[in-house]
């Protein structure tokens, strides 16, 4: 993963972030907000497949380069949130690398499947997020279930207009992979 | 391999030490939350700011469309109310009149009001009743609520004239039951004024302003101890073996609505009937 394509989807990660925060606060009512961290980081997951054997491509696709991504982050994520440092951060890193392993297997195309694999995600992220922090919090007590599948529902809608922002991004900033179709 | 080992490994330990000591930030925790907190604070002003302006437009939106329907709802209430009010003062008026004609245990009509006659002073000096034809007849007292309104004057077809208390062509036999005093009220000239006298009131009896007059039942029109008015002026001159006494009637003619009608003239007084009549029964029971 370039240094300047990072740069930019962690920019469009923070920005998110941010507007997720505020949101429960100006939203009525108690709604769910995405996991803007989790979609960026599934873009960046799935779009680092290694076709062919381009030094480009396999640099992309480099475990390192997606555990420091993942760990950048969910570092953002946790200050952002207000999580406990380091919980996202893992938690984001473990799942880059992952996706990384399964990129290979997967074809994402369509908002429609993009919706499902990310609410997939998702739930399977919130229950790791919740493993990770009750192995670190002994007295952590899971918020539940509905709570949790809110979330990926709201994660799900927001998912494809995430990924279109993040493909422009991508158009801009990773012409390598662009030329290579990597790009969802 | 050692790298990414090494990347798993930081944040589980950072993990375990933020549980431990939430509050310890890092200087990069620190640059990171400065730089956000503004952005956060500017970003949600913004936000409820649109949200806000939003709501209100919406509102606004609406607010032409509420307001006519508001408006509209308003208007028929106030109707509603209007007559509402009217029924009740009408059920009132009709409840108080209704408790008289029990209490009179004589034969009586009710009618209501339906012309005035009033002077250039607008005192009224003719009252015209929508009722009338060959059940009522000249002379008949006229009653309401208050007291002695006056009697009939002439029928015209379905409807009758009223001649009123304080007509100066009025004459009715009262008395004043704290003295026992006798008199004639008369109607007293003069269209400016609701007034009557009471004639014939013995120079000796002491009458006081206040004092309330009744009719006497003497006569054969009235029925006994119907309210006719209070005493509001004494005059006792230095001659003569009567003194002036004015009264104001206890009727306000203005605000005649519904009266009754007795349509069979009483008997003449009986000395025993305080002791035969019902309790608190006024006038005598006319069989027809």
């Amino acid at each position: 993963m370039s240094l300047l394509r990072a740069m930019g989807l962690l920019l469009v990660a923070y920005v998110g972030l941010l507007l997720c925060s505020v949101l429960p606060v100006v939203l009525p009512g108690r709604l769910p907000v995405p996991d803007i961290a989790l979609l960026v980081a599934l873009h960046a997951g799935l779009t680092c497949r290694l076709i062919g054997s381009t030094s480009s491509g396999a640099r992309d696709g480099r475990p390192a380069a997606m555990a420091a991504f993942g760990l950048v982050l969910g570092y953002i994520a946790d200050l952002v949130g207000g999580a406990p440092r380091g919980l996202h951060a893992l938690g984001l890193c473990l799942l880059l690398l992952l996706l990384r392993s399964a990129a290979t297997q997967l074809l994402v195309r369509g908002a429609g499947f993009i919706m499902v694999v990310a609410a997939l995600t998702a739930v399977l992220f919130g229950l790791m997020v919740a493993g990770l922090r009750a192995w670190a919090e002994p007295d952590f007590v899971f918020g539940g279930l509905p709570l949790l599948l809110g979330q990926a529902a709201m994660t799900a809608l927001c998912a494809p207009l995430v990924f279109f922002i993040l493909q422009r991004v991508d158009a801009r900033l990773w012409r390598d992979g662009r030329a290579q179709g990597l790009t969802l | 391999m050692i790298l990414v080992a090494g990347l798993i490994v930081l944040p589980g330990l950072v993990l375990r030490a933020s549980v431990r000591a939430p509050d310890r930030l890092s200087p990069l925790d620190r640059a990171l939350l400065r730089l956000t907190a503004p952005l956060q604070t500017g970003l949600m002003w913004l936000l409820d700011g649109t949200r806000e302006l939003f709501s209100r437009y919406v509102a606004l939106v609406n607010t032409e469309r509420d307001n006519a329907r508001l408006r509209r709802e308003n208007q028929e209430l106030r109707a509603q109310l209007l007559s509402l009010s009217l029924l009740k003062s009408r059920g009132e008026r009709l409840e108080r009149l209704l408790e008289l004609r029990n209490e009179l245990v004589a034969e009586t009509a009710a009618a209501r009001v339906v012309g005035v006659e009033t002077s250039p002073q607008f005192r009224v000096v003719r009252v015209r009743l929508d009722r009338g034809g060959s059940e009522v007849r000249p002379g008949m007292p006229v009653l309401a609520p208050a007291g002695v309104v006056g009697r009939i004057a002439r029928t015209v077809g379905p409807y009758s004239d009223v001649l009123l208390l304080v007509d100066p062509r009025s004459s009715i036999d009262v008395l004043l039951p704290r003295t026992g005093s006798r008199g004639v009220l008369k109607g007293s000239p003069g269209a400016d004024r609701y007034r009557c006298r009471v004639e014939y009131v013995a120079r000796q009896d002491e009458v006081q302003v206040g004092d309330l007059v009744v009719t006497s039942g003497l006569g054969g029109l009235f029925p006994r101890d119907l309210p006719v008015g209070k005493v509001v002026r004494i005059e006792q001159k230095a001659y003569g073996l009567y003194q002036d006494v004015e009264v104001e009637p206890a009727v306000d003619f203005g605000k005649l609505r519904e009266v009754l009608i007795v349509l069979a003239p009483p008997p003449p007084p009986d000395p025993d009937a305080g002791r035969r009549a019902p309790e608190g029964a006024r006038g005598l029971v006319v069989p027809r």
